[in-house]
């Protein structure tokens, strides 16, 4: 029996953690947990943050009464629900027939599923901690204190686990079919709702009329329960009783024969489908089907109670700027519903596939309806944004609102055609953290993640408009490629099916995602970022990382050649990289003596020199960087679209990686970059060596910095 | 005859095994060619090269002079697939996944349902038409695919082990139902393992052995390649065939 149950577990944990990024035509085929690994990596990620933004919310000084509250709520609803809806399906599942799978077989209790789904959530109660250990200064920086709140939340996810596995068992015994059947998106609801919570938490500093509701005492006492003295050990006992008596009506209803594989299904005919096939093309019957149209209404209400949340708060407090606040919500939370949305439609497909590849029509066929089926599925949160832009105006102006407003329409509607066609190449894409573990993160995220909120950041129109071609860039090229390459084939080893210029730009995601890794890592340590050292060890493993990916990629590219055929591309190389960086610090010292540009447009990575590390930055910028982004750029990513173009058009790919190379250069002029890109791309091109581009960046870097002092 | 289906040297190889090693056959009108053969034998292969799902490693395929890899959707518009393991949108009613798999593939819907509605009745299906395929069992699933397979009248059918799930009197009605299709001139490629049905059913048959066609010709034939009494039943033949060092 106990055998049984381990191997089950065994199962249930690696059916989960081996689910590998695959593209939409492909069989359902194991691998590496490499995308588990990377989800994990990207979640942490978030740690920091969180903690970050709980310590500053803890030094406002009404937060101790509300804040603490909404914010525990959130994280406690959201863990609880988190479980919930990865625990529902699971049960689903049992009775499914799962070719892959030995659960068919196996005669499953839920305790395994309930412990692989504890283990599971492991980012999310690191995430949780982060944020709780930020929220409460007087659990930092002691050793008992987060011993505390380690074993506390350990425990608390363990008791949300049960609570939700108990919920489940007791609605499988006690209700009805139909009620049962949406079991899940309740549970979905909730977690969006505990999502909600916790993102307007910090609205709750200036709510001061939630004090007066009925439920106020309760909430006392919840919170000083939770967050109390910490070497309370009844509270972790009461939560430890919780568990136990969550898994007591488990066992009960497990004892009384309530068995998940033998419940008759639920039955009922599909009213909600009907009519709608009438008069459905073919695109939107692919496209749009069932949980949007609920998802978006609730969305709606959700989001407008949160609005009347903040008008309120607006009146009561200029604590914090809400507007602010609130578009940020919604930039984030637009682009996590959008790429979560995009998921859900694709995995609808790829559930069908033995149906849909019978049918003539390939995947790529239905993208299109796909996109529009998501952009209609948007339109109350594009309202709900207007309503928000509106109040912005007293802040920014009308024209600051307009063009920022803009840029959020724009770079959404971009977002819905990159976030199916990545679907489609990736299988993998969801949105990170907000929507439970089922979603997940991956580097295909963080590469539509990074220019949409870089787009929706910006200061100013102009690098906005610069990370929105970006998006436009990766949408086209993601589309390109979905289409070029899904297929409905069975055979995954097919190698073919990928374009060359779409892994690069993943390689390209995964060399932002280490960047934004390693810095969170080393803020937590304490290095601040002015300090050089930072700068450098952040640079140089992401650059590291980028060059071996490059260099695991040789067998598919045309040999990556170092020395160059005409020796004159030396000397130009270094004279082009001497001109560039000449020219580089002239526009800087021009724009800032004549004020060319408005307040908040100049890149302020050129104002803050390093004062230590200098030697580490040295090495990471004149030797590292240009070894690693011309084997790149130059080497992979230039190549790659040349081999796209027809022989006489081959020479506007060093246009086209120039574009790129000075695109990712955020927070800078752009335009030195794209010149420098320009030249080593164009000295690749002539002489057939990456030495000249090479030596034309590191030139470049090395003067650049040096004059730049 | 007219000839359908065509496979010339047709091969696959997945990395170091070959799961079909260059086979040869043609499907005529009217005719029911059983594909047999142990498990791992590369039936359900070669009915995936057939329909597009797997590029050949060597030879071609064609359905009525439409290459199977370069014209896969013009041949799935003109050909009946019912897969071993059929899945659906687990959220549309069976009526409403064979509308979806009309609308498709162009077909009309009124004409789809009157071609099936006999075989709705056949099969006993007409209730369980209502009901979400999220809870079909195996059998139900088998029916439903065998019904959308046969919806828009296709000249070419390949079925992947039809009465695989299905009770003995349903399972009854689809072969009276294929021998009726076979009779109005389709030509039918049924893979399948049970011995006794292609007996009593197939014109021809085939037996895949290791990705190799080990026998092929009428039932007599292939008792007559086996050395087997003609009275003997079909499973005789075929077990020495296959347990044979070919």
């Amino acid at each position: 029996m106990i055998f049984r149950q381990t191997r089950a577990l065994v199962v249930v944990l690696f059916r989960n953690w081996t689910r590998r990024a695959r593209r939409l035509g492909d069989s359902p085929k194991r691998g590496f947990p490499v995308t588990f690994v990377l989800n994990l990596i990207f979640l942490l990620y978030f740690a920091p943050v969180l903690w970050k933004n709980g310590l500053a919310i803890s030094q406002l000084g009404e937060f101790r009464s509300t804040g603490t509250r909404l914010g525990l709520y959130g994280i406690i609803l959201l863990n609880a629900s988190s479980a919930l809806t990865l625990i529902s399906p699971e049960m689903g599942k049992l009775r499914l027939p799962l070719r892959h799978s030995l659960l068919d077989e196996l005669p499953v209790s839920p305790f395994p599923i309930m412990i692989a789904t504890w283990l599971q959530s492991a980012p999310y109660i690191i995430i949780s901690g982060a944020f709780l250990l930020g929220l409460s200064p007087e659990l930092n920086h002691s050793p008992l204190g987060i011993s505390y709140l380690t074993a506390f939340l350990l425990l608390l996810s363990l008791s949300a686990c049960a609570l939700g596995m108990a919920l489940v068992s007791l609605i499988r015994a006690l209700l009805p079919a139909h009620v049962r059947s949406k079991l899940t998106f309740l549970s979905v609801a909730g977690m969006l709702f505990g999502f909600l919570l916790l993102s307007f938490s910090k609205l709750a500093a200036s709510l001061s009329w939630l004090t007066f509701d009925p439920w106020s005492g309760v909430f006392e006492w919840l919170a000083e329960f939770l967050t109390g003295p910490y070497h309370s050990i009844g509270s972790l006992a009461a939560i430890g009783l919780v568990a136990t008596a969550a898994l007591g009506i488990t066992t009960a209803c497990e004892l009384r024969g309530y068995d998940r594989i033998d419940s008759a299904p639920p039955v009922r005919p599909n009213d909600r489908v009907k009519g709608a096939l009438d008069m459905a093309r073919v695109e939107r019957l692919l496209g749009d089907r069932e949980t949007g149209k609920r998802f978006a209404f609730i969305l709606f209400i959700l989001l407008g109670a949160a609005l009347i949340f903040g008008q309120h708060a607006m009146k009561s407090s200029a604590a914090i700027d809400i507007p602010v606040l609130m578009a940020t919500n919604i930039v984030y939370l637009s682009s996590m519903l959008t790429l979560q949305f995009a998921s859900t439609m694709v995995k609808r497909d790829v559930d069908a596939r033995a149906l849909l590849s019978t049918l003539p029509i390939e995947p790529y066929q239905t993208l299109a309806g796909k996109v529009s089926a998501l952009r209609r599925r948007l339109v109350p949160l594009a309202m709900l944004a207007l309503i928000v832009l509106g109040m912005m105006v007293p802040r920014l102006g009308l024209s600051g609102v307009l063009w920022r407003g803009c840029i959020f329409y724009v770079s959404l509607w971009l977002l819905c055609d990159a976030g199916v066609s990545i679907s489609f190449l990736s299988r993998g894409l969801g949105a990170a953290a907000a929507m439970g573990a089922s979603g997940g993160a991956s580097f295909a995220t963080t590469l539509l993640m990074f220019p949409f909120i870089m787009a929706n950041l910006s200061t100013n129109p102009f690098s906005a408009l610069i990370s929105l071609a970006m998006l436009w860039a990766i949408s086209r090229e993601a589309k390109r490629s979905a289409e070029k390459c899904v297929r409905w084939l069975d055979d995954s080893g097919d190698v073919e099916r990928e374009s060359e210029i779409w892994r690069a730009l993943l390689v390209l995601s995964a060399f932002f995602a280490t960047q934004g890794l390693v810095a969170q890592m080393l803020k937590f340590i304490g290095l601040s970022i002015s300090d050089g050292r930072t700068l450098a060890v952040t640079y140089g493993i992401s650059a590291i990382v980028l060059a071996l990916l490059t260099y695991r990629e040789r067998a598919r590219l045309p040999l990556l050649v170092l020395w160059p055929k005409k020796p004159l591309a030396l000397l130009l190389g270094l004279g082009g990289g001497a001109l560039t960086a000449f020219g580089s610090v002239r526009l800087f010292r021009l724009i800032t003596d004549h004020d060319l540009l408005p307040e908040g447009w100049l890149p302020k990575a050129s104002e803050a020199a390093p004062t230590q590390g200098v030697w580490m930055v040295a090495v990471a910028v004149i030797i590292v960087a240009p070894i690693a982004e011309e084997f790149f750029f130059r080497g992979w990513l230039q190549t790659a679209i040349a081999n796209q173009l027809s022989p006489q058009k081959r020479r506007r790919a060093i246009l086209y990686g120039a574009l790129v190379f000075a695109g990712i250069h955020v927070g800078s002029l752009y335009l030195p970059q794209f010149a420098l890109g320009l030249i080593a791309g164009a000295l690749y091109f002539w002489s057939g060596g990456l030495l000249p581009g090479i030596l034309a960046h590191a030139m470049h870097n090395g003067l650049a910095t040096w004059l730049g002092k | 005859m007219e000839s359908l289906l065509n496979a010339k040297g047709l091969g696959k190889r997945f990395g170091a095994h070959d799961a079909l090693a260059g086979v040869d056959f043609e499907l005529g009108s009217g005719e029911l060619l059983g594909l047999l053969g142990p498990n791992g034998a590369g039936k359900t292969t070669t009915l995936k090269l057939l329909l597009g799902m797997l590029r050949p490693t060597s030879g071609s395929a064609s359905v009525l002079g439409f290459d199977c890899t370069e014209a896969s959707l013009e041949v799935k518009r003109r050909i009946g697939y019912s897969p071993d393991e059929p899945a659906f949108y687990n959220f549309l009613t069976g009526r409403e996944t064979i509308d979806f798999a009309s609308e498709m593939r162009g077909v009309a819907r009124a004409d789809a349902w009157a071609e099936i509605e006999p075989m709705i009745r056949a099969l006993d299906f007409s209730e369980q038409l209502e009901v979400l395929t999220s809870n079909y069992s195996h059998g139900m699933k088998k029916k439903l695919a065998l019904l959308l397979a046969l919806a828009h009248r296709p000249k070419v059918l390949l079925l992947d082990e039809p009465t695989n799930g299905l009770d003995p009197p349903t399972a009854h009605a689809v072969k009276e139902l294929l021998i009726e299709k076979a009779a109005q001139g389709a030509g039918i490629l049924l893979s399948t393992h049970l011995l006794e049905m292609a007996d009593r059913m197939c014109t021809r048959v085939m037996i895949l052995h290791r990705g190799t066609i080990v026998a092929r010709g009428s039932v007599a034939d292939v008792r007559a390649r086996a050395g087997v009494a003609p009275e003997a039943s079909l499973e005789d033949a075929f077990l020495k065939i296959v347990s044979s060092p070919t």
